[in-house]
């Protein structure tokens, strides 16, 4: 009898780990396990046994099962673990290139917009929009720019015809549309639509009537920055101008207030900045935008009591600070869109 | 607007300041410097006139001499190494003595100290023309021939040297388009004293002018309210003096005659333009300011004819034009070298109407463009005065004691009340008290106590638009110095507003297309009519009504058109990429005529990466556009599956493969997808499909509240599916079949304890077993309880059923 078990034992030892499929498996399994199996047919002997070698018998009997049952259940997941690996396909080179497109790319003017708000979403400031189409008093009239201003030149600015309608954007008077020659006109709207205080930035286009060379655009993407609330200081203002540039440029930027004039604020600069992380532009003054603190006309123009609330405004371009920021020498690149150019700006 | 610097100094001792600190001054006050340039010899202390009274060879050195060489009259000798062999002894030459600091050619400075230069004593060094910064000669010693006094400073010898700044201001700074108003802004900023000219001239004004040479003054426009003719008689007009020469081709202007030099001298000393008139060729001796007559023509002093509309304002004499009024002066009455008897012009004129006039006939002058920043009605005054002074003393003549003066000056002084509160409150520092009037008189400002801390102060007409005590503020700062300005921690607090949900939602957008692999681009918003026309041509594009050329002369309705121009580029250029995306604003006109401006989201996929295809992928096609489509759509919050697409015919799309859904007016957003049409690419040049999207939303849309989602009780029981496959017509759309057994679904599952959960195509099938012009539709139909596995056999009566039905219209292909 203990012969006969080891010899069925052995054979399954042999057959098992070499069985290829599940039906081989299983045919093994029937032949000593099932109804008519060999192992089967050896307990069928049991009864026919001595009494003091039924137990033994039966011990053995069981022993051999229960080392020969694991090998089968092993068996059978090695051929389906096997079939599945199979979906895989052939071992590929792991040092093939992509097929499918790389990750695409977010446009620099666009990252650099996002960079700056960013920066700006941590101190409380969020973002609104206007329309790229305005109307001469949210561009000049509200801004403190009488009609007779140098900057509301024919020659400057962008109009549309006098008959032109449009559905979506607001007339304060009768006026001519034009395209915004800059994004200040977002301090308007907002300003008339959500009252002080109010810490907004207004990154969008702006238009001018302007030749296009390496270093003007007939459109260009600027960021008004305007903060109005009690007690908004000059101090106030140097101290976001030097935060800004710090994270922009890094925390060797320092900022400089040159004395300037723009109708709209009161007092006016110009602001110089200067970065050691500039290469060649490193550790000289360089003119970066316009600041100051909102004319209370302009706060007046849209019912905000100037007796009660102050603010400081800025506008960046956008352009401006990207070719900075990465070494870009002509402003023509941001809107060819080849795509040798897009591609270095991965990431983010 | 240039100006000298030795002439400043005519107003303000600037003697000790360097040329550098008033470069580096000038901008901090707001004057912006665009170039400077020295001419001659600069600023260089510690040289002097020496003559060379020995030389001896160096005892070491076979090349140098020693030389004892004379720099002062009263000082023993000194003694110099000298390498230069171009000089005899007895000959005078510049000497640089210890501490002299000489400019280098790389723009620094080599300082000259006592030395030894093997092994004997210098004390100095004798220079050549290059070492002095006098042009390039470097042959020898710059020998002084004209041999001037022993010990005379190398400056006084060197005198017609000057520095000329170039400055540009901005519009609100007319007062400071003068030599006397640069001066004024340096003697605030560097404590000094401004000295002005002092005037000997001292008319009687009266409306009637007297002497002869002019009859009446007449003023009929409100462009001029003031109006000053001084009357000479007996001048000779001749040649300019030399300083005079000079200063005027310092900064730029040509030299004419002694008259015309004097008055172009004093409108760059004082900033106000005048006139001089040949009073001869004043006909009728009368002089009219008026607008011009529609169509009048005048002939300027540049020889150039204009033709005039009303806007433009004019000098008139009793026949007709004599100058175009604060622009420029009229041909037929410019003083000539026999003139001898003048009238002298000076006006107060609008600057709106100088400005206007100025830009409308393209002329600018150095007189317009005063005029057109406010010139001070005081000076109007002051200039005339001074230019007769100066008339007489250089071309002789008689000034007639009364000048003849009409109207009144526009504006005067203004007084302001200011307190140091106010100016600390608004700087956010403190400031000592006596800074706020100290700085406010140096500006040329009248400061009067107004009780503590308190002050009134009154603003002279040389300043314009300075009238409200923030205005002083802004005046303060800039004398202060905004580098008073201290570095505060950046106070921030947070209003709870969120950013505005178009951004938001863009930002969105091109991280989701991003992540597909396409590349975001920047086109222009301005664009070509007739380009425009060729691939909308029902679309109506808002026209510029004053364009800079013709290829930017519409805005955009759609970013389609930038996006295949991007497209095409970067195929010709032969380069790998996936496709393009753009979000931005167009504007079109819907068909009531009124245009809307609206956010766009649009992509365009043209696959261009076969060099990627060493394994096989599927191409693009219809269905990724629309996936992309869809998904933007899902951004916005907009639910696509809701959407019934239909086709639409417009050129710039090909026919049956592209969708459209919505209507700007009514749903706030209207979205195209599809293939490009062929025949557009092919005129493009672009010689593959290419697939394009583009979502155009009223930018509130993306601010439309999108709700709380609540939560739905899903069953924990597995879902029994059925396929069936309908044979429908090949035209017919399979959203209609689904929404067929949607319809018979729910009618023959009424009453019934579980539902059909969702319909979903899995296949489309044409060719064998189908019939010609048809196809094969096969649908996954699903059921599910709610509270237990459903039986095979309810499953397959209700499925039964729904065949049947179906069958009543539909032919159905059992698998």
């Amino acid at each position: 009898m203990e012969a006969k078990i080891n010899a069925i034992l052995e054979k399954a030892l042999s057959a098992i780990p070499n069985a290829k499929t599940k039906n081989d498996v299983a045919n093994i399994s029937a032949e000593i396990m099932g109804p008519n199996g060999e192992l089967t047919a050896l307990m069928k002997l049991i009864p026919t046994l001595d009494k003091e070698q039924k137990p033994v018998a039966g011990k053995l009997i069981n022993k051999a099962k229960s080392q020969i049952e694991p090998l089968i259940a092993q068996a059978y997941e090695r051929i389906e673990n096997g079939r599945m690996a199979e979906a895989l396909g052939e071992r590929p080179d792991i040092t093939l290139p992509n097929i499918d497109a790389p990750r695409g790319t977010i446009h620099p003017l666009t990252q650099t917009i996002r960079r700056i708000c960013d920066i700006f979403k941590k101190a409380g400031f969020t973002v609104a929009e206007a329309s790229d189409l305005e109307t001469e008093w949210y561009c000049f009239d509200a801004l403190n720019t009488p009609a007779d201003h140098p900057a509301r030149d024919a020659q400057d600015t962008l109009f549309m015809p006098r008959d032109a309608k449009v559905a979506n954007v607001s007339k304060h008077g009768d006026e001519l549309y034009l395209l915004r020659s800059h994004t200040s006109t977002v301090q308007i709207r907002a300003m008339l639509k959500e009252g002080a205080p109010i810490k907004i930035l207004s990154p969008g286009r702006a238009f001018r009537r302007d030749t296009v060379d390496a270093t003007h655009s007939a459109n260009f993407h600027q960021i008004e920055c305007l903060y109005i609330d009690k007690n908004v200081r000059l101090t106030d203002l140097k101290a976001a101008l030097d935060y800004l540039f710090k994270n922009l440029f890094g925390k060797s930027a320092k900022t400089r207030l040159r004395p300037s004039f723009f109708p709209f604020t009161e007092p006016s600069f110009e602001v110089d900045f200067m970065s050691s992380d500039l290469g060649k532009l490193s550790n000289k003054w360089i003119e970066i935008m316009g600041c100051g603190l909102v004319d209370p006309n302009v706060l007046k123009n849209v019912g905000i009591d100037p007796e009660e609330y102050s603010g400081y405004a800025f506008g960046l371009g956008v352009e401006r600070v990207a070719m900075l920021m990465h070494s870009i020498d002509d402003i023509r690149h941001f809107y060819a869109n080849d795509v040798r150019f897009l591609n270095q700006f991965g990431g983010k | 607007m240039k100006v000298s610097l030795k002439w400043l100094n005519k107003y303000v001792d600037l003697s000790d300041v360097s040329v550098e600190q008033i470069a580096e001054a000038l901008p901090m006050l707001g004057l912006e410097v665009e170039n400077v340039e020295t001419f001659g010899l600069k600023q260089i202390d510690n040289v002097v006139v020496g003559e060379i009274l020995s030389r001896e060879q160096h005892p070491n050195a076979d090349k140098l001499g020693v030389c004892m060489v004379k720099v002062s009259p009263d000082r023993e000798p000194i003694q110099i190494v000298c390498g230069a062999s171009n000089y005899r002894v007895g000959d005078r030459v510049p000497v640089a003595l210890s501490g002299a600091k000489l400019p280098t050619p790389d723009g620094g400075v080599f300082e000259i100290k006592v030395s030894e230069l093997r092994g004997v004593a210098s004390n100095g060094m004798m220079c050549s023309a290059r070492e002095l910064g006098l042009g390039t000669d470097h042959s020898g010693l710059l020998i002084l021939e004209q041999r001037p006094e022993i010990g005379t400073p190398i400056n006084e010898v060197f005198s017609d040297s000057d520095t000329v700044f170039e400055i540009e201001l901005t519009a609100n700074r007319g007062d400071a388009l003068s030599h006397i108003g640069i001066a004024r802004e340096l003697a605030a900023r560097f404590g000094k004293k401004l000295k002005t000219p002092e005037l000997k001239y001292a008319p009687k004004y009266d409306t009637k002018p007297a002497g002869g040479l002019l009859d009446a003054v007449e003023l009929k426009t409100p462009n001029c309210p003031l109006y000053v003719a001084a009357s000479i008689k007996g001048v000779k007009i001749g040649p300019s003096p030399d300083w005079l020469r000079r200063d005027l081709e310092a900064i730029g202007l040509r030299s004419i005659n002694n008259v015309v030099d004097i008055t172009n001298f004093v409108m760059m000393e004082y900033g106000q333009p005048l006139h001089a008139f040949d009073a001869n060729d004043i006909r009728g001796k009368k002089i009219i300011v008026r607008q011009a007559l529609d169509g009048e023509e005048i002939q300027t002093l540049d020889e150039k004819k204009h033709k005039l509309s009303s806007d433009a304002m004019l000098i008139c004499d009793a026949e007709g034009a004599v100058a175009l009024a604060g622009v420029m002066g009229g041909l037929n009455s410019e003083v000539k070298d026999h003139t001898t008897d003048i009238v002298l012009e000076s006006a107060y004129f609008n600057p709106g109407n100088i400005r206007a006039t100025s830009r409308k006939y393209s002329i600018h002058t150095d007189s317009s463009y005063r005029f057109a920043r406010d010139v001070d009605p005081q000076s109007t005054l002051d200039a005339s005065r001074r230019a007769v002074d100066l008339i007489v003393e250089l071309a002789g003549g008689r000034v007639e004691e009364i000048t003849c003066k009409v109207g009144e000056m526009p504006r005067g002084e203004v007084e302001i009340d200011l307190s140091l509160p106010y100016v600390i409150d608004r700087l956010g520092f403190e400031v000592e008290k006596n800074e706020v009037p100290e700085a406010m008189e140096r500006l040329g400002f009248f400061v009067k106590e107004n009780g503590p801390d308190s002050w009134k102060v009154t603003v002279p007409t040389f300043r314009n638009g300075i009238d409200r005590p923030i205005d002083l503020v802004e005046e303060f700062v800039r004398i202060l110095g905004s580098d008073r300005i201290p570095d505060t921690e950046f106070v921030t607090s947070a209003p709870l507003r969120n950013d505005d949900a178009i951004f938001t939602h863009n930002r969105s957008v091109a991280d989701f297309l991003a992540s597909n692999g396409l590349n975001e681009c920047q086109n222009y918003t301005l664009c070509d009519s007739a380009e425009l026309k060729k691939i909308h041509e029902n679309v109506d594009a808002l026209k510029l009504a004053n364009p800079l050329t013709s290829d930017q002369d519409c805005l955009r309705t759609s970013l389609l058109d930038g996006l295949l121009g991007v497209a095409r580029l970067n195929i010709a250029n032969g380069s790998d990429f996936k496709g393009f995306f753009e979000s931005g604003r167009v504007f079109r006109a819907e068909n009531s005529g009124e245009i809307f401006e609206l956010a766009s989201n649009a992509f365009v996929i043209a696959d261009n990466s076969a060099r990627r295809e060493w394994k096989h992928r599927e191409k693009p096609d219809f269905f990724t556009a629309k996936k992309y489509a869809t998904d933007i759509l899902s951004i916005l919050g907009v639910d696509a599956s809701r959407l019934s697409f239909s086709n639409v015919e417009e050129p710039m799309w090909q026919d049956g493969f592209v969708a459209a859904a919505g209507a700007v007016k009514r749903e706030g957003f209207v979205v195209r997808f599809g293939a490009i049409s062929t025949a557009l690419l092919r005129k493009m040049g672009i010689d593959r499909p290419v697939y394009a999207g583009e979502i155009l939303f009223k930018p509130e849309v993306a601010d439309r509240k999108k709700g709380i989602v609540k939560f739905k009780h899903f069953s924990a029981f597995p879902a029994a599916v059925r396929d069936i496959a309908v044979i429908a017509g090949s035209d017919e759309k399979a959203s209609e079949v689904a929404f067929e057994i949607q319809k018979a679904g729910k009618q023959k599952m009424k009453g019934l304890k579980f539902e059909l959960e969702s319909v979903s195509l899995f296949d489309v099938y044409e060719g064998k077993g189908v019939p010609e012009g048809s196809k094969s539709l096969a649908f996954a139909l699903s059921f599910r309880a709610e509270d237990r596995t459903l039986q095979a056999d309810e499953v397959s009566k209700v499925f039964d059923a729904i065949c049947e039905e179906l069958s009543k219209k539909r032919k159905l292909r059992m698998a």
